[in-house]
């Protein structure tokens, strides 16, 4: 096979204008993450020095109790917060977006205000709120005759308490994303409904829904994605506890990666966070993908 | 039943739309209240976290749910400022969420003009492979990543903030995607009058791109900016924490204790991107979503 002068040249600018990305790309990237997968086969840290210890993690990864409790605090976390999240900020989305409200961007900015503060600012905002004897979420309770918990000193209270400030955060960032997919929908689908006698909540389940599908299960990819990760809200409130009642995997892949000096057995544990999220996010995306024509 | 509706007609109609105009307004007035209460409670503990800003510790404790101070103070931000370093840490947290945005501008713009309209050896492979670490999580390039920061001796650093998240190639695809939509004459008649690769790059892609670098500038800049994993464990000195870490820490070590003081440092920290929210509102709300609507 002959190449051409000018197919060489193509192809060296080409790779030229790519250099800078793959570079980092490379680096930081693809050599992390086969370097994750080889280090998981090995025993200890830096300080200790590693060991290699074969399928050795893998194994005594599933009975450690602890990293057992953080699967579960995470699907817990997940499982919960995405219905609700979803749920709220499309029912607040169709609410704003709806012709006879004014002030749409007053709501708007309001709810996405969250957004705008770092994780951290909002969870010791909210580590003020729900403070055991000056916090106003509590004093708000406590007139409703409800006796608040001890948020998070206590091991069945503190991931509602995390889960209660994502939901906070989170509400308005997916409504401006489903109001923005609501306004793509044509006015005339709705005025043919009307005349079709169809009523709100057929209209809902008969045109909206329908139409922003791609972008509900685009969010629910997302949300299940970063969900997952957990840890900021965790790293400022709890730091994992009470009794690892709010371990998530990335707050103990942490820990024990720079807290107790285990590389090799935190690198096995990132090595199973990635193969379950790739299997989730492949599933998601499999129902997307028949989803994206209609 | 037929007839007797025709006689009766005119009347019953208005009747209904009275009803129905009744509904209307009950129905709004329901929505509005609805969407106030929703917005206020996501709003208030901002107010609140101000005005307890503005307490002095004592009366944090003895009227915790005052929204305007009776008597208020700047001692608490008088304190912040001659104990701590957050102006360091808003800056080292701007310098290094700046640095990221600018070469991520320049070199996602690189490489998505050319996935867009080059052909090369290996082309779809490498884009499949850019493409398929989207979904991986930061856990999991962690652990190497700070190895490798640890060798290049650059712990406790600017280069070391900047340098690891210049890697996520979220930018590629967007830009990508974007420069997919520019018309073929356009780049024909640069061509025909001379134009290198570079400058169709640079003086016809670039600049026609700019509604999606704008997303992504905001996009990366906030991305960086709220960051919290990669800063807590690269920054070990308190004058090259971000203001992330700053404010974790603060937290973690004056729990319980000052509360105005802590009350006060997030105010501070809020206030930069508070600003140029106003500003650039539109952009902002676009741009910070960028990552979850598809391409």
């Amino acid at each position: 096979m002959r190449i051409s002068a000018k197919t060489l040249h193509e192809n060296l600018v080409s790779y030229l204008f790519l250099s800078p990305i793959l570079l980092f790309f490379i680096v930081f990237m693809l050599i992390p993450l086969a370097w994750t997968i080889y280090l998981s086969f090995f025993a200890g840290g830096i300080l200790q020095g590693l060991r290699f210890a074969g399928i050795n993690n893998f194994l005594t990864l599933f009975r450690n109790r602890i990293f057992l409790t953080s699967l579960r605090v995470t699907g817990i976390y997940v499982v919960i917060i995405i219905p609700v999240v979803i749920a709220i900020s499309l029912f607040l989305a169709v609410l704003v977006v709806d012709r006879h409200i004014r002030g749409k961007n007053v709501f708007k900015v309001a709810l996405f205000f969250p957004n705008l503060a770092p994780m951290v600012v909002l969870a010791v905002l909210w580590y003020f709120i729900i403070h055991p004897e000056i916090g106003m979420f509590n004093i708000v309770l406590r007139s409703l005759k409800i006796s608040p918990p001890n948020w998070l000193g206590s091991s069945s209270y503190a991931l509602a308490a995390i889960i209660l400030l994502e939901l906070w955060r989170g509400v308005g960032f997916y409504m401006v994303i489903y109001i923005a997919a609501l306004i793509a929908i044509p006015n005339e689908l709705y005025e043919a409904a009307i005349i079709d006698g169809a009523m709100g909540f057929r209209r809902l389940t008969r045109i909206t829904l329908p139409l922003i599908r791609p972008t509900l299960l685009f969010t629910l990819v997302m949300a299940t994605i970063w969900n997952f990760q957990f840890f900021d809200s965790v790293f400022v409130l709890t730091r994992g506890g009470p009794a690892n009642s709010t371990s998530s995997v990335v707050w103990y892949i942490y820990a024990n990666a720079f807290q107790y000096d285990k590389l090799g057995f935190a690198s096995t544990m990132a090595v199973v966070l990635m193969v379950i999220i790739l299997i989730l996010s492949l599933l998601q995306f499999k129902f997307l993908r028949s989803d994206f024509y209609y | 039943m037929h007839l007797h509706n025709r006689t009766g007609g005119k009347q019953s109609q208005q009747g209904f739309w009275e009803k129905a105009s009744k509904k209307v307004i009950i129905k709004k007035l329901v929505i509005y209240l609805f969407l106030s209460v929703v917005s206020l409670s996501c709003i208030y503990p901002f107010l609140f976290m101000f005005s307890t800003s503005l307490k002095a510790t004592m009366n944090i404790f003895s009227s915790p749910m005052e929204l305007i101070p009776a008597k208020p103070t700047l001692e608490n931000y008088a304190y912040l400022f001659r104990t701590l370093p957050i102006l360091r840490w808003i800056s080292n947290s701007f310098i290094v969420a700046a640095a990221v945005t600018l070469v991520k501008i320049v070199i996602d713009s690189m490489a998505g003009y050319t996935f867009a309209r080059r052909i090369f050896f290996l082309k779809n492979l490498i884009f499949v492979l850019i493409l398929g670490t989207l979904m991986i999580p930061a856990a999991v390039t962690l652990i190497p990543s700070f190895l490798i920061i640890k060798r290049l001796k650059l712990l406790n650093t600017y280069w070391g903030l900047i340098i690891p998240p210049l890697s996520f190639p979220l930018g590629v695809f967007l830009l990508r995607q974007y420069m997919s939509t520019i018309p073929y004459e356009l780049e024909d008649a640069a061509r025909i009058d001379g134009c290198s690769a570079f400058d169709i790059y640079a003086r016809l892609f670039f600049p026609l791109s700019a509604p999606a670098i704008t997303v992504l500038t905001i996009f990366t800049f906030m991305q960086q900016w709220i960051s919290l994993l990669w800063p807590v464990i690269v920054t070990s000195s308190t004058e090259m924490n971000t203001l992330t870490v700053g404010v974790a820490r603060l937290k973690a070590e004056s729990s319980g204790v000052n509360w105005g003081l802590i009350m006060s440092a997030n105010t501070i920290s809020l206030l930069p991107i508070i600003i140029v929210f106003l500003f650039l509102q539109r952009y902002f709300i676009e741009g910070m979503t960028a990552g979850s609507l598809k391409g």
